[in-house]
């Protein structure tokens, strides 16, 4: 049954009373004190009663932290919630071995990282910079590094990239740079797609914050974690909740939830080589599940089980999506 | 029981569509097959156990990551309160070995107070398990510790708000 909510006021006096009767130097006067506050407001003695819960924290254990190794172990476990690092490397496993291998020394090893990297369509790309950076290129992508003394600049030529920002021992911002505009992350992992000039560019953030400069504006706007936004010739869009479907193929999966299959041809199309239509009659069909990148057999498989929908190759390369003739 | 749909059904459902994309998601932030298919499995079962309603989720991916971030959360809280004890233990020479059964017991239960008290300093906690566990009054506290009653009182405020927050909010 749920209880009436307790506001932060109430709970906020509740505590101080509580820590106070847990002194061990509590007046009779303010016993009393406390026996009038408790009284006054039924809100009041709510919360009153689920301040006798919390020494059961500890003392439900008491016997087990009898042992001292385990009293010490209680006492001294750090919990470093508050390092945003340490729970990036947890969470993303920032590339330990590109960190450790910047030392300025191996000039081959750094000139080779500067080299534009680039995927076919069909290829994806993981690969970790020498100041730890992350990059995960989708298919038919492809962008430049330009490392310099003053930042670290990936221009993103065309298709999408997957960015976990490593932190540069030299200090140097990173930034990214598309035909739209100019982002900078702040210790982020975000996700930025432009297919070709023209065609506008998305961000999503994942976590931390990007800013965002546009050509020829003296504004700098912000995105954080969790929202994800278009822009273009027009400027920045409204800022969306990020969709947590869109960084699937770094898996290596579409992953598709009540998705129109016309938009689902479209996302798998980017991943084939050939031409990969959707018949119009079943375009607005809606389709969910994840589905494997590497083998479209099996997504065509899935299709047809779960859609009313057959898939016609007319050659290797030319496939469309059809309405399943009955009968 | 006997209803078209059961709850299992659902979750079955939700397994075959995005267990794959669940297990590459943690391999990817653990690096390790074998840690995320453990805990892809972990996801499902505390689904499973907290039996609420799977079939008409808007964003089950989200749902899932969110279940699944908790428990590599939890993990590394594990990994974090193993690491104090087993350096505890180093600097008792004459502590008792625990079985291992024991020890998991043991490190099971400080995580799960580890939670509760997380982003507590050693100091603030140090305060309150000498006030709850040890019963020494603030005053005691604070001639023990060499600190003003103020500062202890302030600790012990802080350390039952967080109690507070763990158990209701």
């Amino acid at each position: 049954m749920p209880q009436a909510p307790i506001s932060a006021r109430v709970r906020d006096q509740a505590l101080a009373w509580f820590s106070l009767t847990q002194s061990g130097d509590i007046s009779e006067a303010e016993l009393q004190q406390l026996q009038r506050w408790r009284q006054s407001d039924s809100e009041h003695e709510r919360a009153w009663q689920r301040m006798a819960q919390l020494p059961g924290v500890l003392r439900n254990h008491a016997r087990l932290l009898d042992d001292p190794a385990a009293r010490s172990a209680l006492q001294h476990t750090r919990y470093v919630s508050g390092d945003r690092r340490q729970v990036l490397k947890l969470l993303f496993g920032v590339g330990v071995l590109g960190a450790a291998a910047w030392h300025g020394k191996d000039s081959h090893w750094v000139q080779g990282e500067l080299a534009d990297l680039a995927t076919a369509t069909g290829q994806r790309l993981h690969r970790t910079l020498a100041d730890g950076t992350q990059l995960w290129l989708n298919t038919a992508s492809a962008v430049d590094l330009r490392f310099s003394d003053s930042e670290r600049r990936i221009v993103l030529r065309f298709g999408e990239v997957d960015i976990l920002t490593g932190h540069d021992p030299a200090g140097r911002p990173l930034r990214v740079q598309t035909p739209d505009a100019l982002l900078q992350p702040l210790g982020t992992r975000f996700c930025v797609r432009c297919d070709d000039a023209g065609s506008g560019t998305r961000l999503a953030v994942s976590s931390g914050r990007v800013s965002v400069t546009l050509p020829g504006r003296p504004e700098v706007q912000v995105v954080e974690a969790g929202s994800q936004v278009f822009i273009d010739a027009r400027g920045m869009s409204q800022v969306a909740p990020l969709d947590p479907g869109a960084t699937a193929w770094i898996d290596g999966f579409i992953v598709a939830e009540r998705m129109r299959l016309a938009d689902f041809v479209a996302q798998l199309a980017r991943h084939r080589q050939g031409i990969l239509r959707c018949d119009p009659a079943v375009a607005e069909l809606r389709l969910t599940g994840s589905f494997p990148l590497d083998d479209p057999q099996r997504i065509f498989s899935q299709l047809v089980d779960s859609l009313p929908v057959s898939v016609q190759h007319r050659t290797r390369y030319w496939v469309t999506v059809l309405p399943r003739q009955v009968g | 029981m006997g209803t078209h749909n059961s709850f299992e059904q659902d979750v079955e459902v939700l397994y075959l569509q995005h267990h794959g994309w669940l297990r590459g998601w943690l391999q990817r932030r653990l690096g390790e097959a074998a840690d995320a298919d453990d805990l892809a499995h972990d996801t499902f079962v505390r689904i499973i156990r907290a039996r609420s309603p799977v079939a008409e989720l808007k964003q089950p991916l989200a749902y899932l990551a969110t279940i699944a971030n908790s428990l590599l959360v939890n993990r590394w809280r594990r990994l974090a309160v193993e690491r104090a004890y087993a350096e505890a233990l180093a600097a008792q020479p004459e502590a008792l070995e625990l079985s291992a059964e024991a020890r998991y017991l043991l490190i099971e239960t400080l995580t799960e107070i580890d939670a509760v008290l997380h982003g507590l300093s050693p100091r603030v906690r140090e305060i309150f398990l000498l006030s709850q566990l040890d019963g020494l009054t603030y005053k005691q506290i604070a001639v023990q510790l060499g600190l003003s009653v103020n500062q202890v009182q302030k600790a012990m405020l802080k350390a039952f708000s967080r109690c507070y927050a763990s158990l209701f909010e």
